[in-house]
């Protein structure tokens, strides 16, 4: 299809017809600023196929605010060698008309003719949407929608298998779509997507479940019901058999046989019980007898016994008093010896005392004679010590005062040097019998003298000179040594002395004085340690204390003589003594005791016999023996009578074994009870069996039953044609699935084929991938490292755009291969791509265009220079 | 005298095979067919009706269903004599306890529970009944009849149900057993027998009578009973089976090999007198057309009989060329009829074949579409 004139009437800013005619068979690039009218030309052509010419929706064709205005579109295009005219006028005398070489078509018949050979669908009513448009959607691109390329494949899909599929002989199948479409409606009358069931089929399901539940429990009460009307008969027939024959009668009998025994053996027990009583009571007595007579023994043995114990008592008195008598003699020597040895030991004592106080006195004596010397050495020293320390005070002078008169005769003696240097001097050489007078002085002889004042030197008869000395501090000088000469004397008046040399020397006696003072004190310590006192009442008392001892020894004890004997041997044999004589006294205390001791237990034995012996008499005694013994022998018969009833009796019951007859009666009555109880409670059991039963009968549960097996058959068998069904579905589905994605894959191959050409001229050894709609899916390229893959959509936009393009060129390729029409036309392409893409869309376009006709809208013309063909200005057609 | 002879009622059974329609009303035929057996009854002036067991299907039956069998036997004011079989057995609690309690059994109902010659004397015979107590017993319970004594005048008539020993194929219920030579060694004149449900004569004294109302595809002649006449104690009993069921069940099973099979199935089918129970089982393969010729004769039976069930599992649907010409299918269309006409040789094929049923219902609502 190759358009060769546009022409267009009052259609939006083209009031006015505008031509455009020369259009050439490959690319024509048109170029303008924005609103020159690009995309007024690219809606005309597209509402000249699209819109029905009888459409009220497309009012906005007309010129701004021109509401007559009647939109016009005229086309003149060739295709296959046929030369077509298509006029289309909407709203005011709307027509459309074609003209093909001399064929003549109009009104809905042409837009028919359009739409088929195209590719695209009219709308029913209204405006013509995308979803309408078809191939020429997918070729003629829009301002700014060139990246969207799924949408357009979308709604072009069906029309390209179609177009193309008819290029692959007849592969396709005519409404397969329909036929899938069907088939997947009636699946989805019975499965979800995910194939579980739904709806009727669902309920089928569910309807089936809940049957079988419900045979099952009806199964289960009919079972039940079974079972219960066997027991019936059973419970039946035992009730009939225990009216005949009443089991427990026959229990019943034998348990009055046993009770007869049971009554016999108890009469025994009673018998045994009052004959056991009997014995144990005549088992007492005979055990009281015994013990009197034991009582009887015992106390004809105790009498002797006591008899036995007073003799003993009574010869042990005796012996004792015998022996205390015998002491007496020993004990009183040794008192003797005790108290002789007690005063040699006070002799030894004496003589010891004496001697020691000779010792003493001898002591005190040579301690005498020391004190004696000390005491007067040291009072010698006291009275050298007292005159000294009177001299001190006597020359006593203070150091201090000395250092000042020291100090201030020393100034003196300087301040006179100075001013003797200082003094006017004068040489006198007066001839003799000359005499001047100096000052009140009269001079009269050689010599100089020293004037230290205006002084008047009167020369008689010459006249006087007055001399006046010359140094300036002579006059301070002067005042200076006044001062001292002052203080010189203050000083030596304070000190009582008449000069400093007398100080001096008082100065020097004072020091040796106090040094002799050191050496006396030292000296009468070493006499007297305690000071002089102290040794004065020490020698004192030594004087009282040996005068005290002269006076004790003066007059000696007329001592005895004891012959040397020692005080320690003296003690020695007092302690000898001392042990006798203590040995002697608790031997002595030993016997009186024993002897009172004796003297007690003799009395008490003689006492205890004596009671005793009163109590009874041998005559009574002997009859009670005698009695009790007749007794004793009388009881043992009886004891043994006794014994033997005893033990025949309990033979008998132990052979009747009442233990187990007692069980047996237990048992009897058990099984006898047990039985009847039984009997009436199998017959209550079926009286409420039999009412159960009527009552469950009366429900029918077998017919139910019955008929819900016929439910649930029917039930299965329709779930059984629906689950056919599904699976017919199912299988058929994917049977038609797999076919046409088969088919696709066929239509994809060469649509690859076109794609890959493009693409190589962009980036080499790339490749887009489509899928079973044909839509580009994958960018495959050799990145700097490895495979890049990149999905469509998350492509940047230029590159979609490109893509894009690409894209529509293979379709338009693939279609062209099908002798289907192909006009490309793009509104504003690529105007985000970059200048080598753009460099290298440029050759894609120009390859393109030698096949198809291409028609490039665009603002930016120079992005467009050397794509190889001059653009054509709006702006200049538009005159 | 002049009785009738019938066995095997089975009020209260239901069909399951059937749908909800038919199976009630199936249910329903059989209280209708006794119904139509007291009315001949009553025409034939009969001296009574024996019935030989299993006049209830199970034990537990709704008192609706009780109240209209009994309702169904006024017609017949004469002795009906009716023993239990093994699915009404004369148990503790059985569907004739129940039916006592209600007290829909009228005066002339004589239901025989206990082993008891049950005396005539003015009609001039004698009833040895042998009812079942248990469901089934291995013992022969009309042994009795040999030592049973009765009036020589008297026409000895044995009721029984069970199974003839050596007679029946094995597998029919080797319970509830019947010496085959008990007429002649218990000196009976007529032994009527139930539990087989088809006409059958044992002897000239002993048949089974089957069931009124045909309940199976046996063709074993159902749908009978007998009116025996015996003129007098000893005479040879005639024996007169009446045709009195209300439904023929007719079971159609036929190959599929070639087209004019399909003629044969739907001749057959036609040549049904209505109204009929039909079973029809096809295998084989058919083509489209075939099968549509098949399916409106199935669908014009339907309307015909009282129930028609197809089985069609083991027919494969092979569409010929033409068939595929026909739908007009093309490309892979074509291919996928083609691929689901060989995978019915396979393991899927009922699958395949379905798949093909439908989509050429698909294809052929496109023509019909294409035409309108």
């Amino acid at each position: 299809m190759k358009l060769q004139r546009i022409k267009i009437n009052e259609l939006k800013q083209f009031n006015h017809p505008l031509t455009i005619d020369a259009l050439q068979p490959g690319l024509n690039l048109f170029c303008g600023p924005n609103e020159s009218g690009k995309s007024t030309v690219v809606n005309a052509i597209r509402a000249a196929f699209f819109e029905r010419h009888r459409s009220s929706t497309v009012s906005g064709l007309r010129p701004y605010g021109d509401s007559s205005a009647a939109p016009e579109v005229e086309l003149t295009f060739e295709h296959n060698g046929a030369q077509w005219h298509l006029v289309k006028r909407f709203l005011n005398k709307a027509r459309c008309d074609i003209q093909i070489d001399q064929q003549h078509f109009s009104g809905d018949e042409a837009e028919t003719l359009l739409a088929t050979w195209l590719g695209f669908e009219l709308p029913a009513t209204g405006a013509s949407k995308e979803r309408h448009w078809g191939i020429p959607g997918l070729l003629w691109s829009e301002q700014g929608s060139g990246q969207d390329i799924e949408t357009p494949v979308e709604h072009a899909g069906d029309y390209l298998k179609t177009a193309l599929g008819e290029a692959l002989s007849g592969v396709t199948a005519t409404g397969a779509d329909d036929v899938i479409n069907a088939v997947r409606q009636q699946r989805a009358d019975l499965l979800t997507p995910g194939g579980k069931p739904t709806k009727a089929y669902k309920k089928t399901a569910e309807q089936l479940e809940s049957l079988t539940h419900s045979v099952a429990a009806l199964r289960n009460q009919v079972a039940q019901y079974r079972d219960k009307v066997d027991w019936l008969g059973a419970l039946r027939h035992d009730h009939q058999q225990d009216e005949q024959h009443k089991p427990w009668a026959a229990h019943r009998a034998e348990l009055a046989r046993a009770q007869t025994l049971l009554t016999e053996i108890e009469q025994l027990d009673a018998q045994q019980a009052q004959d056991n009583t009997a014995l144990k009571e005549l088992t007492q007595t005979q055990t009281l007898v015994t013990d009197q007579l034991q009582a009887l023994h015992q106390y004809t043995a105790d009498l002797a016994k006591r008899q036995q114990a007073a003799e003993d008592a009574n010869a042990r008195l005796e012996d004792l008093t015998t022996a205390l008598t015998d002491a007496k003699p020993k004990l009183d020597q040794a008192r003797a010896d005790y108290d002789l040895a007690a005063d040699q030991v006070k002799l030894a004592r004496q003589q010891e005392a004496q001697q020691r106080q000779r010792d003493t006195q001898r002591q005190l004596k040579q301690q005498w004679v020391n004190a004696e010397k000390a005491l007067t050495q040291a009072q010698q020293t006291h009275q050298d010590q007292a005159s000294k320390r009177e001299e001190l005070t006597k020359i006593q002078i203070n150091p201090d005062d000395l250092a000042a008169l020291r100090d201030v005769s020393a100034r003196l003696t300087e301040a006179v040097i100075r001013e003797q240097s200082i003094a006017t001097r004068m040489d006198l050489n007066l001839q003799p019998g000359h005499t001047v007078s100096l000052g009140t002085e009269t001079i009269a002889s050689t010599g100089h003298h020293r004037i230290l004042e205006p002084t008047r030197l009167t020369i008689a008869g010459v006249g006087s000179i007055d001399i006046s000395p010359g140094g300036e501090d002579l006059g301070e000088l002067s005042r200076t040594l006044s001062q001292l000469r002052d203080k010189e004397t203050n000083l030596l008046d304070q000190l009582a002395v008449d000069s400093l040399a007398a100080a001096e020397a008082r100065g020097q006696r004072q020091l040796s004085l106090m040094q002799e003072l050191n050496g006396l004190e030292k000296l009468l310590r070493s006499y007297a340690p305690d000071g002089l006192q102290t040794l004065e009442q020490e020698h004192s008392r030594i004087q009282d204390e040996l005068h005290k001892l002269d006076q004790l020894l003066a007059n000696p004890d007329d001592t005895n003589d004891i012959n040397g004997l020692t005080v320690a041997a003296a003690e020695a044999a007092q302690q000898a003594a001392n042990e006798r004589l203590k040995t002697q006294e608790a031997q002595q205390q030993h016997l009186t005791q024993q002897v009172a001791l004796a003297k007690q237990q003799r009395d008490t034995t003689a006492a205890e016999y004596d009671l005793l012996a009163a109590t009874d008499s041998q005559e009574e005694r002997t009859q009670k023996e005698t009695e009790l013994n007749a007794q004793l022998l009388d009881n043992r018969a009886r004891q043994q009578l006794l014994t033997q009833a005893i033990q025949q009796r309990q033979t008998r019951i132990d052979d009747a074994k009442p233990s187990l007859i007692k069980q047996d009666i237990q048992r009897l009555t058990a099984s006898a009870d047990q039985s009847q109880h039984q009997f009436q409670a199998r017959k209550e059991q079926i009286l409420k069996l039999e009412a159960e039963l009527s009552a469950l009968g009366a429900q029918g549960l077998e017919e139910q039953l019955a008929e819900q097996l016929t439910e649930l058959s029917t039930t299965q068998r329709r779930h059984d044609e629906l689950a056919h069904r599904a699976a017919a579905l199912e299988h058929l589905l994917d049977l038609l699935e797999q076919k046409r994605h088969a088919l696709t894959q066929k239509l994809q191959a060469p649509l690859q084929k076109h794609l890959n050409h493009y693409l190589s001229i962009l980036f080499p050894e790339a490749e887009l991938t489509v899928n079973d709609n044909l839509v580009p899916t994958q960018l495959v390229r050799n990145g700097a490292t490895a495979v890049e893959r990149g999905e469509f959509n998350e492509l940047s936009f230029g590159a979609r755009e490109q893509m894009g393009l690409i894209s529509r060129l293979a379709y338009a390729d693939l279609l062209k291969e099908a002798g289907k029409p192909t006009l490309i036309i793009l509104d504003d392409a690529l105007v985000h791509s970059d200048e080598q893409r753009l460099a290298s869309m440029k050759r894609v376009l120009f390859d393109a265009s030698q096949r198809h006709q291409i028609l490039l809208f665009t603002c930016h013309p120079k992005n467009w220079d050397g794509i190889g063909v001059a653009a054509r200005n709006m702006a200049d057609m538009n005159t | 005298m002049k009785f009738i002879h019938t066995a095997d009622w089975q009020i209260g059974r239901q069909y399951d095979r059937f749908g909800p329609e038919d199976s009630p009303a199936l249910a329903e035929a059989r209280i209708n067919t006794v119904r139509r057996i007291a009315e001949l009854a009553a025409q034939e002036q009969v001296d009574a009706v024996l019935v030989a067991g299993d006049v209830f299907d199970t034990q537990t039956l709704k008192d609706r269903t009780l109240r209209q069998l009994f309702n169904a036997l006024s017609a017949y004011t004469g002795p009906w004599i009716m023993i239990p079989g093994n699915h009404d057995a004369a148990l503790a609690e059985s569907v004739w306890t129940q039916a006592q309690r209600l007290g829909v059994i009228a005066d002339n109902v004589y239901l025989a529970v206990t082993p008891e010659p049950i005396n005539f004397v003015d009609q001039g015979f004698v009833v040895l009944p042998a009812p079942l107590t248990q469901r089934h017993t291995h013992d022969d319970l009309t042994q009795w009849f040999d030592l049973a004594e009765s009036a020589p005048e008297l026409i000895r008539l044995g009721i029984a149900h069970g199974c003839v020993q050596g007679i029946l194929a094995e597998e029919i219920d080797s319970a509830n057993p019947i010496a085959a030579d008990r007429a002649e060694r218990a000196r009976l004149d007529y032994l009527a027998l139930g539990d087989w449900h088809g006409l059958k004569q044992v002897n000239t004294r002993t048949w089974y009578s089957g069931t009124p109302e045909q309940d199976r595809f046996k063709s074993n002649n159902p749908g009978h009973l007998l009116l025996v006449e015996i003129t007098a104690a000893k005479a040879e009993p005639q024996v007169t089976p009446l045709n009195v069921g209300a439904f023929q069940w007719h079971q159609i099973e036929h190959h599929l090999a070639v087209s004019s099979d399909v003629d044969t199935v739907v001749a057959q089918l036609t040549s049904i007198t209505p109204k009929a129970v039909i079973a029809v089982k096809l295998t084989g393969q058919v083509d489209l057309s075939g099968e549509q010729t098949l399916s409106t004769a199935l669908s014009e039976a339907e309307g015909h009989h009282r129930s028609v069930t197809v089985d069609l599992t083991g027919l494969k649907l092979v569409p010929t060329d033409d068939d595929i010409n026909h739908l007009h299918a093309d490309g892979y269309l074509s291919e996928v009829i083609t691929e689901l006409r060989t995978q019915q040789t396979h393991d899927n094929a009922p699958v395949a074949r379905d798949a093909l049923g439908i989509l050429a219902s698909i294809l052929r609502d496109r023509q019909a579409e294409g035409r309108a």
